[in-house]
C-alpha cells in the first residue's frame, strides 16, 4: 500500500498561480490589530457573542508574523487532552445541528463573525504547530477555539429554537 | 521512503531572502509540483489544491527571511505546505462547501494497466475520509511520524494510528474488490489525471 502510494504520479500545477501569489503577497497589509481585548471577551462568556463580536474589526486578518497569546485571566487550566477533545466533541456537535434556512440578517452576522473567528484562529493554530510555539500558548489558543465554537453552539441552538417557536 | 524534495542552489535561497524576485520566481518552479501534489492528494480537490498552493507561496515570499538553513528551504516550504491544508481541513467553509463538480469519478474497480492501478489508488485515496486521507497521506508517503501527525492535527499519537490503520483497512477493500461487467470503463476511456 504505501509503495503504491509513493508511486502515484507527480502533478503539476496549474497555470496563473504564481503570478496570483505574487499579487497576493505583494499586496499592502492592514496592520497589527489590538486583539488582546476582544480576546478576553470571548473567553469570558460564552452567551454574550454577540457583544464580543461587536467590538471586532469586520475582516479579522491574521497577522503575519506574530502569535497571538491568548492568555484568559482567571480561568482554571485544562488538560491540553482535554481541550482537544473537547473541541473535537464541540465540532461534531455542530455537524449534527441543523442549519435553519432563513434567520435574522444580525444572527447570520453573529455566525459569519464566529465562524470568521475560529478561521483566524485555526491560521493561528497552524502557525503554532510548524513554529514551536511554547505549549502554554498553544494552549490558550485552543482555548479560544472551545469558547468561540461553545458560543457558536449556543447562537445556532438559540436560531434553531426560535424557527420552531415561529414554525 | 518518501520521495526526496529537489536541493535549492543555496545562492537561490540567499538571494530570496534578499528579495530578489527572480529568486521567489525559481523557488516556486522548483518546489510547486511537490506542493500541489501534496495539497492535491491531502485535499481531494483541485480548487482547494490550488488556493492552498498559492497561500503556500504567499507565506514563503513573505517568510523565507526566516528560513536559516538554506539546506533544507524545500522541506519547510512542505511544511507551510501542510499547515495550509490543514487549515482547510479545519475551516467550516471547507465542511460547507460542496465537492467540485468534475472531481466527482465514480469509482471504477476494473484495473488493467498500471497506469489504471495507480488511476484506482488515487480514486479510492479521494475517497477516504479528509481525517484518514491526511494520515495515510502524512505517514506513508510524507514520512511524517504518528507524534507529529498527532501534534499537527491536534490529536493524540494513537489517534494516528488508529486512523491509518482505519485507512489502510478501507483503502484495500476498494482495490480488492472483484470487477464487474459494468467497470470497464477503466481500460477503454482517456483517464482524467488531475
Amino acid at each position: 500500500m504505501r509503495r503504491g502510494l509513493q508511486a502515484l504520479p507527480e502533478l503539476d500545477p496549474p497555470p496563473g498561480v504564481w503570478e496570483r501569489s505574487l499579487a497576493a503577497a505583494d499586496a499592502p497589509r492592514p496592520g497589527p490589530r489590538r486583539v488582546w481585548a476582544a480576546i478576553g471577551a470571548a473567553a469570558a462568556v460564552t452567551s454574550v457573542a454577540i457583544g464580543y463580536l461587536a467590538t471586532q474589526p469586520e475582516h479579522p486578518v491574521m497577522p503575519s508574523s506574530t502569535v497571538i497569546v491568548a492568555e484568559a485571566a482567571n480561568r482554571p487550566r485544562v488538560p491540553f487532552v482535554a481541550l482537544l477533545e473537547e473541541s473535537a466533541a464541540l465540532e461534531q456537535l455542530l455537524a449534527g445541528m441543523p442549519r435553519r434556512p432563513v434567520m435574522a440578517g444580525s444572527t447570520a452576522a453573529t455566525i459569519a463573525g464566529l465562524e470568521d473567528r475560529i478561521a483566524f484562529v485555526d491560521g493561528q493554530l497552524a502557525y503554532a504547530a510548524s513554529f514551536d510555539v511554547p505549549q502554554r500558548q498553544r494552549e490558550a489558543l485552543w482555548t479560544e477555539r472551545v469558547d468561540l465554537m461553545n458560543a457558536l453552539v449556543h447562537v445556532r441552538y438559540a436560531s434553531a429554537q426560535q424557527f420552531v417557536v415561529e414554525r | 521512503m518518501p520521495k526526496p524534495l529537489p536541493q535549492a542552489d543555496t545562492a537561490i535561497v540567499v538571494r530570496a531572502r534578499n528579495g530578489d524576485r527572480n529568486a521567489h520566481a525559481e523557488l516556486y518552479t522548483l518546489y510547486a509540483p511537490a506542493v500541489f501534489t501534496l495539497a492535491r492528494r491531502l485535499l481531494a480537490s483541485r480548487a482547494l489544491a490550488e488556493d492552498a498552493l498559492q497561500e503556500t507561496f504567499v507565506e514563503v515570499i513573505r517568510k523565507i527571511g526566516t528560513c536559516r538553513d538554506e539546506a533544507v528551504v524545500g522541506a519547510w516550504i512542505k511544511r507551510i505546505a501542510i499547515n495550509k491544508c490543514l487549515a482547510h481541513l479545519r475551516s467550516f467553509w471547507v465542511s460547507r462547501r460542496s465537492p467540485d463538480g468534475d472531481e466527482q469519478i465514480p469509482f471504477e474497480h476494473a484495473r488493467c494497466t498500471p497506469a489504471d492501478e495507480a488511476l484506482a489508488l488515487e480514486r479510492a485515496l479521494d475517497t477516504l475520509p479528509a481525517t484518514a486521507r491526511f494520515v495515510v497521506w502524512l505517514h506513508d508517503v510524507e514520512g511524517c511520524t504518528h507524534k507529529e501527525i498527532g501534534e499537527l492535527m491536534g490529536r493524540t499519537a494513537s489517534f494516528s494510528k488508529s486512523q491509518l490503520a482505519r485507512a489502510h483497512e478501507r483503502l484495500r477493500a476498494l482495490l480488492e474488490e472483484p470487477t464487474t461487467h459494468e467497470s470497464h470503463s477503466l481500460c477503454t476511456v482517456e483517464p482524467k489525471i488531475c
